[in-house]
């Protein structure tokens, strides 16, 4: 071996702290041709690198960029790579710490509805491909004896994921989904928590969300906890009267089964 | 699965675009398909369900982007237990993967870097391709890159190199005509002494792609139809290697299926043409 070869590992750390922005890294390591010079050749894998995440991003965050607009989202997405470079296997992943990165740092960080629409949208992109389930049937359900319903316990969609939301982003996604003109998202007095989630039906799969009103939040978060179904009704007293409790329950269970949100029950 | 699992004949890379045309009636008529790993390598949903059903009609191959089979990191066990899983489910023909290096200390680029062609290369990559075909309970095919730089130290051409590597591994070659081209535009070597040079039984498929040529380089863009000098050397790669199996990738400018499945008949006739010859 010649002397001036560098070993295998010292090579890929320093062209990849070439692609990572280190322009003196790769220095004398590569040939240039006829036609090109080595900086020429090499910066095909640094502006390479960039776009691909870009693109990455721009396909889990497409409202985002349209919010945003072409340079901010350019701008904003350099920021992220730089923050935090991919490590996983595949591109598919990259952008799970977006809305961190949005909420933190600075200026998106001035705008707190970016960091909500990042996790919005990274949700939907979860809901598309997340595991396949079965839904529930109403009929699975009627089936069930009357003494059996208090021990009743759910398991959901495994796409099912519950966001609180204190910017009025969800409706500013439909809004521009819908290709309409929108305004600036609003504060609420609140944050609203929304369930978005991947309804499977035979061959039809798609994705929804929707908000939660405080009583449904609660009942939906203790049964994902394993709650039995008379715990359900029994908690729901917090929110309307006693002797509408297991009406309420009913209700909600019913949208969820219409919703494609159940994926098994279980009577103990 | 309700279909062969061998591969001959003339292919086309699945890609989401055209799920819908290639589940319609009557079946359209290309001979296989070649999958991008990683992109089934998901929990479920869509893309796995499509996968299900295009598998019921054509047979497949796996082509991965993430081995980094040159990386001086470990392998990613975890990945290649989920590409054994991902195989054991759609029982592909062939599993492949790139010559290269995909990262380093963690971190993936996502792209196919090039490998200096040393010794020290050679073995490391040797290593640990046994270690992948003892995991993954197959042989797999490594296919060369185009590539941009070429290292001032590199000792061997990428022609020996590949070829060492497949002989002293004993794994398979998919060899990109495509890729060749381009990097013989790219490093200024000749495309067919690098055929001449890689040994016939361990050429299992074959690649072709179009690419975008910026005068200085040429990029390996895949987003537009195969060039004619890359027709020209395909009916080279035929007249070595036979009637090895052949794809067209596209991953840009993705067009209707139909103006893919011309581009996939043109290299059926090319085949056909240097086949009779080569018999000549």
């Amino acid at each position: 071996m010649r002397r001036n070869t560098p070993a295998l590992e010292t090579l890929q750390a320093d062209f990849q702290n070439y692609i990572l922005g280190d322009d003196r890294a790769m220095a004398g390591k590569v040939r240039a041709t006829a036609k090109a010079d080595a900086a020429t050749l090499l910066a095909v894998y640094r502006d390479g690198y960039a776009l691909r995440l870009l693109e990455a991003l721009e396909t889990n965050f497409s409202t985002l960029k349209q919010v945003l607009g072409d340079d901010d989202f350019d701008a904003m997405g350099r920021g992220y790579i730089a923050a935090h470079p991919s490590k996983h296997f595949s591109i598919r992943w990259f952008g799970d710490r977006l809305a961190d990165y949005l909420a933190t740092a600075a200026p998106w960080s001035g705008t707190p509805a970016l960091a909500e629409l990042a996790s919005l949208e990274w949700a939907l992109a979860g809901a598309f491909d997340s595991a396949d389930a079965a839904p529930v049937a109403i009929a699975d359900i009627a089936a069930i004896a009357p003494e059996n319903w208090p021990g009743l316990r759910l398991a959901f969609h495994p796409s099912l994921q519950v966001i609180g939301f204190a910017w009025t982003v969800p409706e500013l996604w439909n809004a521009l989904n819908a290709g309409e003109e929108a305004g600036a998202p609003e504060q609420r007095d609140a944050a609203v928590p929304f369930a978005v989630w991947r309804q499977d039906q035979g061959e039809e799969r798609q994705n929804f969300f929707r908000s939660l009103d405080p009583g449904e939040a609660w009942m939906l978060a203790e049964a994902r906890q394993g709650a039995s179904f008379g715990a359900l009704c029994e908690g729901l007293c917090q929110f309307v009267a006693q002797d509408q409790a297991g009406a309420q329950a009913a209700g909600y269970l019913r949208g969820w089964i219409d919703q494609g949100l159940v994926a098994g029950v279980e009577a103990l | 699965m309700g279909t062969s699992t061998d591969i001959a004949g003339f292919g086309l890379g699945l890609r989401s675009d055209h799920y819908g045309d290639l589940l319609a009636e009557p079946a359209p008529k290309v001979d296989w398909l070649e999958i991008l790993t990683e992109n089934y390598l998901v929990p479920g949903g869509p893309p796995l369900a499509n996968l299900e059903k295009i598998r019921t009609r054509y047979p497949v191959a796996m082509h991965g982007v993430s081995l980094s089979i040159g990386s001086s990191d470990p392998l990613d066990m975890d990945y290649l237990r989920q590409v054994r899983a991902l195989a054991d489910r759609i029982e592909p023909a062939i599993v492949s993967d790139h010559l290269c290096w995909t990262g380093y200390a963690g971190l993936n680029m996502h792209d196919l870097l090039p490998v200096p062609h040393t010794e020290e290369a050679i073995q490391h990559i040797v290593d640990r391709v046994l270690r992948v075909q003892d995991t993954l309970g197959r042989r797999i095919a490594l296919e060369n890159v185009s590539s941009y730089v070429d290292y001032s130290f590199s000792s061997v051409p990428e022609w020996e190199f590949l070829s060492a590597i497949a002989e002293r591994a004993d794994c398979d070659i998919l060899l990109d005509v495509n890729n060749i081209y381009v990097s013989s535009y790219n490093h200024e070597f000749d495309p067919l002494a690098y055929l001449a040079a890689i040994p016939p039984a361990r050429v299992r498929q074959f690649h072709l792609a179009g690419h975008e040529n910026n005068g200085t380089h040429i990029v390996d863009t895949h987003n537009a139809p195969v060039i004619d000098p890359v027709w020209a050397l395909y009916a080279e790669a035929v007249r070595r290697f036979g009637p090895v199996p052949a794809m067209i990738e596209r991953d840009a400018n993705i067009p209707p299926l139909d103006e893919l499945l011309a581009e996939v008949d043109r290299m059926r006739r090319a085949a056909a043409k240097a086949l009779a010859s080569r018999a000549a």
